[in-house]
């Protein structure tokens, strides 16, 4: 396939911005994905959308993992909600 | 994309049996973590977010009875998520800016390059710098990992309106750490 011509600083193009995020965070299989793939691989800004995507997402999903102090979580794992039901509704 | 952390359907069908309360705690324990830190991005604050886990687990053990078993991470997450408007309403503080508020906030910068130093804390404020809307959706898909399906049941919008929250997110949180990251290199340079 041979690479779309146009300048890499610009949107990714309108019809594949969908498909290009369910591609970057995993969410599309099957004909969607490859058609998002191999649209990206041959479209300059469709390809670096969806490499920043995919960067960006990468980045949140490691960085959760610090987040909760282990004495907060010790705090919580014995707070009152373990003492407390009833059948009211919430 | 993530799924429930337990066979949860399993744990939680039977819910008159003796096994009840170890279900309902075995759920909770298993998310806190997730709940812990979808409440920070909620209030913004470490001390808030575990007052507010606290009184939504309170509200979820006395609704486990009624609750039909499906997506607990998002059932959990959407009685925190209306825990802290009710405490927002409670003590007359004023809820966030919404999208229909608010201005459309530029993505310029989503092409530019990142040096990638930013990491864990960086990339938190930068979220938690998003409009709630968008803020939420990015924790619940791309931080936390929850499908559409579950992220539209926590946040009770429709799928669609996830979708398109997510992706507009996902580009103004990557231009904001194009300009974080801008910024602290214009600091270094000064100092030198």
């Amino acid at each position: 396939m041979s690479r779309t011509r146009h300048s890499e600083d610009g949107p990714p193009c309108k019809h594949m911005e969908a498909l290009l995020n369910q591609a970057a965070d995993g969410s599309s299989r099957g004909l969607k994905l490859w058609y998002a793939t191999a649209h990206a691989a041959r479209c300059s800004r469709c390809g670096r959308f969806l490499a920043r995507l995919r960067e960006t997402i990468g980045k949140l999903r490691s960085a959760k993992a610090d987040e909760v102090p282990a004495a907060v979580l010790e705090r919580l794992k014995n707070g009152p909600w373990r003492n407390s039901e009833s059948e009211e509704p919430p | 994309m993530h799924t429930a952390a337990i066979g949860i359907r399993g744990y939680v069908s039977d819910h008159s049996g003796p096994n009840r309360r170890l279900d309902f705690e075995s759920v909770c324990m298993a998310e806190l973590p997730v709940l812990y830190r979808v409440a920070k991005r909620l209030t913004l604050n470490g001390d808030d977010a575990e007052d507010l886990v606290g009184s939504a687990l309170l509200k979820a053990a006395r609704g486990w009875a009624q609750f039909d078993g499906a997506h607990p991470r998002s059932w959990l997450i959407r009685i925190l998520r209306n825990e802290h408007l009710s405490v927002l309403r409670k003590s007359n503080l004023k809820s966030e800016a919404t999208l229909e508020d608010i201005s459309e906030p530029s993505d310029d910068g989503f092409w530019e390059e990142i040096a990638w130093r930013a990491v864990g804390d960086d990339i938190f404020r930068a979220l938690d710098a998003l409009p709630v809307e968008y803020r939420m959706a990015v924790t619940l898909c791309d931080v936390e990992e929850m499908s559409y399906e579950e992220a539209s049941a926590a946040m009770d919008v429709p799928v669609g309106t996830v979708r398109s929250r997510l992706f507009r997110g996902r580009r103004l949180l990557r231009a904001r750490l194009v300009h974080s990251a801008d910024l602290e290199a214009q600091i270094e340079e000064a100092g030198r």
